[in-house]
């Protein structure tokens, strides 16, 4: 089936003790490995406790934003097949061989219209989840902080959000699910799209900015009640919040904006409905916009055009 | 507090205003006038890593406790006088430009008991 699921989302912090207190302390990652990079940053690597493979945040010390993205896909042949829908694209696509991201297998790399780098594997090490496999209980008992689950998606700036759609439609297999346009014609000019390769709601979406940005990445949350706790946990550790907790009227999804001590964007997730291939998409145009963003303030702020890292 | 230099406390003029705020030892600019009461348009993650906070410092010095990013903060901006003001921590009393529109006038209602510590000009 081709790209599974955002399997890594590997970011640049300025400070890794602080860092690390917001990843391990308040959100409750668990670190599956630190070491220093070839190019001598430290690095440190998490995982949600209900992800079965080695991580899912890699964090490397010195600037700010998003280094790369690694999507998982189902079968080895699947990354063959990319890497050929990549070229056909236009794109410059290279090797990547095992272990040049610790705990990876064989992959491809290449550079987005965005110029986003993106990794396509299929091997990761399976440490599993915390409540394992065999008569599993519901959650770990003894969780940190939020105590989040899992990586879920993120949102990236980009010049042309329309190219972005179908180098992801046509490289990846993706779908949109929703999307922003200046009107309802056949015309309209694409603002953002929200896109997937399932039935999450989102995997990536892309919103009109500056090349090479990160918006946020999100952590999924099971419920609402979930999502305020973890507003009150972000109260208690003196976390940033930039909105919430309220609802994304694109999605459904409830939600917290936050930063992590670098200023890059986190975000809490929970709900959003089932995604379908066949599903009609969703469109806003612009005098809702405010209601899509944010559904019960229905006000667009600045920050969220503006705070990029 | 155990070093006499650390006790002292900076103030922060807001030209062309004329708004002062008194601010708390090792307390950054920004969360320093958000707790005289300043609304400052100019706030985005309050961590260092998006840049929207800079400001123009007129008068003074300040330091940088945290490691802030130089795609950021260039050296240049440094050295012609750009504050990222929500890591910036004042060396002693200092002078930011804000202009009229991007800040909150005197604190009022409730807020004005945040500033007990500001001055306005007419009590210059
Ligand atoms: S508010 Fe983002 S750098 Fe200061
Ligand atoms: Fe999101």
């Amino acid at each position: 089936m081709g790209v599974m699921r955002m399997g890594y989302a590997h970011v640049r912090v300025t400070d890794m003790a602080e860092a690390k207190d917001h990843y391990a302390t308040t959100m409750g990652l668990y670190e599956t490995r630190s070491d220093v990079s070839a190019d001598g940053n430290q690095r440190v690597f998490y995982k949600g406790w209900d992800e079965w493979d080695h991580h899912s945040v890699v964090l490397e010390e010195g600037g700010v934003g998003v280094v790369k993205y690694g999507w998982k896909v189902e079968y080895e042949s699947d990354i063959d097949d990319i890497e050929r829908k990549a070229r056909d694209f236009g794109l410059t696509v290279e090797r990547m061989s095992a272990g040049e991201n610790p705990e990876i297998g064989d992959g491809i790399r290449f550079t987005t219209p965005s110029e986003h780098v993106f990794e396509v594997y299929h091997q990761a090490t399976a440490i599993g989840t915390e409540v394992g496999t065999h008569n599993p209980d519901a959650f770990p008992r003894h969780l940190v902080g939020v105590g989040v689950p899992a990586l879920d998606h993120s949102l990236i700036t980009c010049e042309d959000p329309a190219l972005m759609q179908s180098m992801l439609e046509r490289v990846f297999g993706f779908y949109a699910t929703e999307r922003v346009q200046t009107s309802l014609d056949d015309d309209a000019h694409l603002i953002a799209t929200w896109m997937t390769s399932n039935n999450q709601i989102h995997q990536l979406a892309c919103l009109e900015g500056p090349q090479a940005k990160l918006h946020h990445f999100a952590f999924r949350l099971g419920d609402w009640n979930e999502v305020g706790r973890a507003a009150d946990l972000m109260a208690m550790d003196d976390v940033p919040i930039d909105v919430g907790p309220t609802r994304h009227g694109i999605t459904r999804g409830q939600t917290v904006y936050f930063f992590d001590p670098s200023g890059s964007r986190n975000e809490v997730f929970a709900g959003g409905y089932l995604a379908y291939r066949d599903r009609p998409v969703s469109v806003w145009t612009p005098e809702q916009l405010g209601k899509g963003i944010f559904y019960h303030a229905r006000e667009l702020n600045d920050r969220f055009t503006t705070v990029l890292t | 507090m155990s070093r006499g230099e650390a006790s002292v406390v900076p103030t922060v003029r807001i030209e062309p205003s004329g708004f002062v705020a008194r601010l708390q030892p090792g307390e950054p600019v920004l969360a320093g006038l958000h707790r005289c009461g300043f609304t400052v348009r100019q706030v985005g993650c309050r961590r260092g890593g998006c840049g929207i906070c800079k400001l123009e410092l007129v008068q003074g010095e300040v330091t940088y406790e945290k490691a802030v990013a130089g795609t950021v903060l260039t050296s240049d901006e440094r050295a012609s006088g750009t504050c990222l003001t929500c890591r910036a921590v004042p060396a002693g009393d200092i002078t930011l430009h804000i202009d009229i529109e991007d800040v909150s006038a005197a604190p009022t209602g409730l807020l004005k008991y945040l500033n007990i510590a500001a001055t306005g000009p007419d009590k210059e």
